[in-house]
């Protein structure tokens, strides 16, 4: 029992500390998130503009894909960990001593680890909409770029929001490695009052605890915005152009 | 519902099946009075530290290592060792907090390990050919030994409950003055009773940098700040992880290192040291049987 | 030679080592309505597809109006010609509607009011007025094919190609499709429908292009091509086709 009572005790006093950490927390993992997001889909839009025929555009072109193949390569097969070691103190080398304000890197540094993830989810995403859809709008006159962004991107967003909620629960997590570099979320929290109280266990069961509490939350909130982007199955068909009450509701199915 | 009741069933279970898996054969240390005495026991230190180097001086014990000093700790509860090696102020700050846990207050190169001055003791690091090295050395060595261990003592007493009112300390500057621009030190503040963080700025702690609402205080943090006062300079304290210091250093993000770090020969290749500004006893961390 | 409006000069198409395409020469002159008849594999689809240059050409030059459509604005040159495809291609993501408006703002950049009220009046024209509001996942076959063909006329083209519009349609709806086909004869437009529908084909067009092996092998009125074809191969596939037809 004494156990729950110096966990008990954790909480009571620092909270504040832990409060912080999951602000903290969920800051770096939301906007990484979201910018990993953007990310994704300007390296997925980029990466499948067809190649001109035009020399040096062509040329250019391969360079960009090569250049987004390395960035995805790299930050895809190297851990996030040491990610954050290289860039925060490549920078302060590079800088003679000026290091970056710590939660704006954690921000930089899960963006673009997440970006890289994204830029391959996007691609599966934006592979996997039928050839038709670029066909349709290619044959009204819509350029790549309108294709993508006016057919292309919302049926992939659509396609693809599992996994980016997905992506959002491993950040949350993952942001715990940050405080490598002294970034104060919610796990580093964790080791400093453990390192205050000596009370290793019982710091990381809170945090343990809070974890899943932020985990379990997004993910349930997630399954409820992906319902409701799902489309509700019903239409309304207009029964009169003169009286706009006049209105017969279909339930629709998938007919052909 | 049913799933997560299923879930913490089976998590219990395996709790149960773990803590029944046997145990180790216990060792009792507890009348030790010299190194020797140790023989036929587990005993563990920090990995990549002097106090594992030094654990080869005792004949017919087993030797464990964990990268944290906090993972010792847990390992000592747990029962995975008997014993760990531990400085004294550390020892103090430990058994403190916890009334079951005592230690053997062994002392160096008579009943305890045979070591150098550089060896246990702390200094403070600068970047390769600072010219502070030799503007922080006269203050360092102008604070007597007696100072050192009151202040210690001090410290050891506040690291037991932060918020206790200790009142004047035994190391204080009466310079005021910091025209001299400001002394950016870095600690890792997670290393009782030398450095550690805590809510408040009582008992004279410092705001960490960039951590709003988060106070490092401690031995280190003290001695910082009777360096900085002396030096006619304005202190920051920047919390780093312990890899993370040296790096510090050498990029320039701050200045010095305070944070009980020893002048190792390793280290001696990155940074340099200056004069140690404490030295420490290495003694035995145990848990009192039963 | 003004009223040229589409021009194939020995239009060539390979894939890898296959040649599809071997030499098509074709004349479409404004108004026309033309079928394109033959099995399949002949290259119908793709010599369509190469007008609208959704294929690339290997060899020979599509012109429009005269011009070499390489020189053209890729854009603007595909609002002005439409393409109705054998599996509809709606933009699932958008509403009925919105499928007829918005290639409108982005490739004709009018205004939203301006888009709706002429898309507004397309979908009433192939009977979908109804439907504005309904997603394509919940449309059948044919009522997305109208649709299909509302988004091309609310381009305001000066061509449509027709992809095999009824083939992937339950026989059912077939003749609700053609029947709005039939219906834009009379605006004016040029049209190339590529079709199995004889007796469309028949009724409907100008003039009957019977392509076998990448070439055209034969044209004429329906009544010449139809009535009497001078090709043995022609002759064949006819036979065959309207006999199993029967």
């Amino acid at each position: 029992m004494n156990f729950f009572v110096q966990v008990w005790e954790i909480v009571v006093k620092y909270y504040p500390f832990l409060l912080k950490g999951i602000g903290v927390t969920m800051l770096i993992a939301l906007v990484g998130t979201v910018v990993g997001l953007i990310i994704g889909l300007l390296t997925g839009i980029v990466r499948t503009i067809p190649l001109s025929k035009n020399g040096a555009l062509k040329i250019l072109q391969k360079v960009i894909n090569a250049v987004i193949a390395v960035y995805i390569e790299i930050f895809r097969g190297t851990p996030m960990m040491v990610q954050a070691m290289v860039i925060y103190w490549g920078y302060a080398f590079m800088n003679g001593g000026s290091t970056l304000p710590l939660i704006p890197a954690g921000i930089f540094i899960v963006s673009i680890n997440t970006g890289a993830y994204m830029a391959e989810i996007v691609r599966g995403g934006i592979i996997s909409i039928d050839k038709g859809q670029f066909e349709g709008a290619y044959s009204v006159g819509m350029t790549h770029v309108q294709t993508m962004f006016n057919v292309i991107i919302p049926q992939v967003m659509k396609n693809i929001l599992p996994s980016v909620s997905n992506e959002f629960v491993i950040n949350i997590k993952d942001t715990s490695v940050l405080n490598v570099i002294g970034i104060a979320e919610l796990y580093y929290m964790a080791g400093m009052i453990k390192t205050m109280t000596f009370q290793t266990f019982q710091a990381y069961t809170v945090v343990c605890v809070l974890y899943f509490i932020m985990t379990f939350t997004v993910t349930r909130i997630l399954r409820v915005i992906e319902k409701k982007l799902s489309g509700s199955e019903n239409y309304v068909v207009c029964g009169s152009q003169s009286d706009p009450k006049a209105e017969i509701r279909v339930k629709g199915g998938d007919s052909v | 519902m049913k799933r997560i009741i299923s879930i913490l069933t089976i998590c219990v279970l395996l709790c149960a099946c773990l803590a029944s898996c046997g145990g180790r054969e216990k060792t009792d240390i507890s009348g030790a009075t010299k190194i020797a005495d140790l023989k036929g026991a587990t005993i563990a230190a920090q990995a990549d530290t002097f106090h594992l180097t030094a654990l080869g001086q005792i004949e017919g014990i087993t030797v464990k290592d964990y990268p944290d000093f906090t993972d010792l700790l847990n390992a000592l509860n747990s029962g995975a060792i008997d014993g760990y090696v531990a400085e004294e102020p550390t020892a103090l700050s430990v058994c403190a907090a916890d009334s079951t846990l005592k230690y053997l207050p062994f002392v160096n190169n008579s009943t305890g390990f045979t070591a150098t001055d550089a060896e246990t003791g702390i200094a403070v690091a600068f970047k390769t050919g600072s010219d502070m090295v030799a503007k922080v050395n006269p203050i360092i060595e102008s604070i007597s030994a007696e100072t050192r261990a009151a202040l210690m003592k001090q410290i050891v007493t506040m690291s037991e409950n932060e918020e206790t009112e200790i009142g004047e300390l035994a190391l204080k500057s009466d310079k005021t003055d910091t025209s001299n621009g400001t002394l950016k030190i870095a600690m890792e503040c997670a290393y009782k009773p030398f450095n550690w963080t805590q809510t408040t700025a009582a008992n004279g702690a410092v705001e960490i940098s960039g951590k709003s609402g988060m106070y490092a205080n401690g031995y280190d943090v003290q001695v910082a700040k009777y360096i900085a006062a002396e030096l006619g300079m304005k202190l920051e304290v920047y919390q780093y992880e312990w890899d993370s210091l040296l790096p510090a250093v050498q990029s320039g993000a701050v200045d010095g290192i305070i944070a009980g770090m020893s002048p190792t020969a390793e280290r001696e290749e990155e940074v340099d040291f200056t004069e140690c500004y404490y030295n420490s006893n290495l003694v035995i961390i145990y848990k009192t049987q039963g | 030679m003004t009223d040229t409006v589409i021009k194939l000069d020995h239009l060539e198409k390979t894939f890898g080592d296959h040649k599809v395409l071997c030499g098509v020469d074709l004349e479409v002159k404004k108004g026309e309505i033309i079928s394109v008849i033959g099995s399949s594999g002949s290259g119908k689809s793709t010599m369509l597809r190469c007008i609208n240059l959704l294929e690339e050409p290997t060899g020979g030059k599509v012109y429009y109006k005269g011009t070499s459509v390489t020189e053209l604005n890729l854009s603007s040159y595909r609002a002005s010609v439409g393409m109705v495809f054998q599996q509809f291609n709606l933009f699932n993501n958008m509403t009925a509607l919105e499928n007829c408006v918005r290639p409108q703002i982005k490739v004709l950049k009018r205004t939203r009011e301006e888009a709706e009220k002429v898309a507004r009046e397309f979908i009433e024209r192939v009977g979908m007025s109804a439907y504005v509001n309904a997603r394509p996942s919940q449309l059948s076959g044919g009522q997305k094919q109208r649709i299909a063909i509302a988004r091309a006329l609310s381009m305001n083209p000066e061509v449509i190609l027709f992809d095999e519009p009824t083939s992937a349609l339950d026989p059912e709806m077939v003749g609700e499709v053609l029947d709005v086909i039939k219906g834009l004869a009379g605006m004016g437009l040029t049209m190339i429908v590529v079709t199995h529908e004889m007796a469309f084909a028949k009724e409907v067009s100008d003039r009957v292009v019977f392509m076998d092996g990448g070439v055209v092998l034969e044209e004429g009125t329906p009544d010449e091509l139809f009535g009497n074809p001078k090709m043995q191969r022609t002759k064949e596939f006819l036979a065959r086709f309207l006999g199993s037809a029967e």
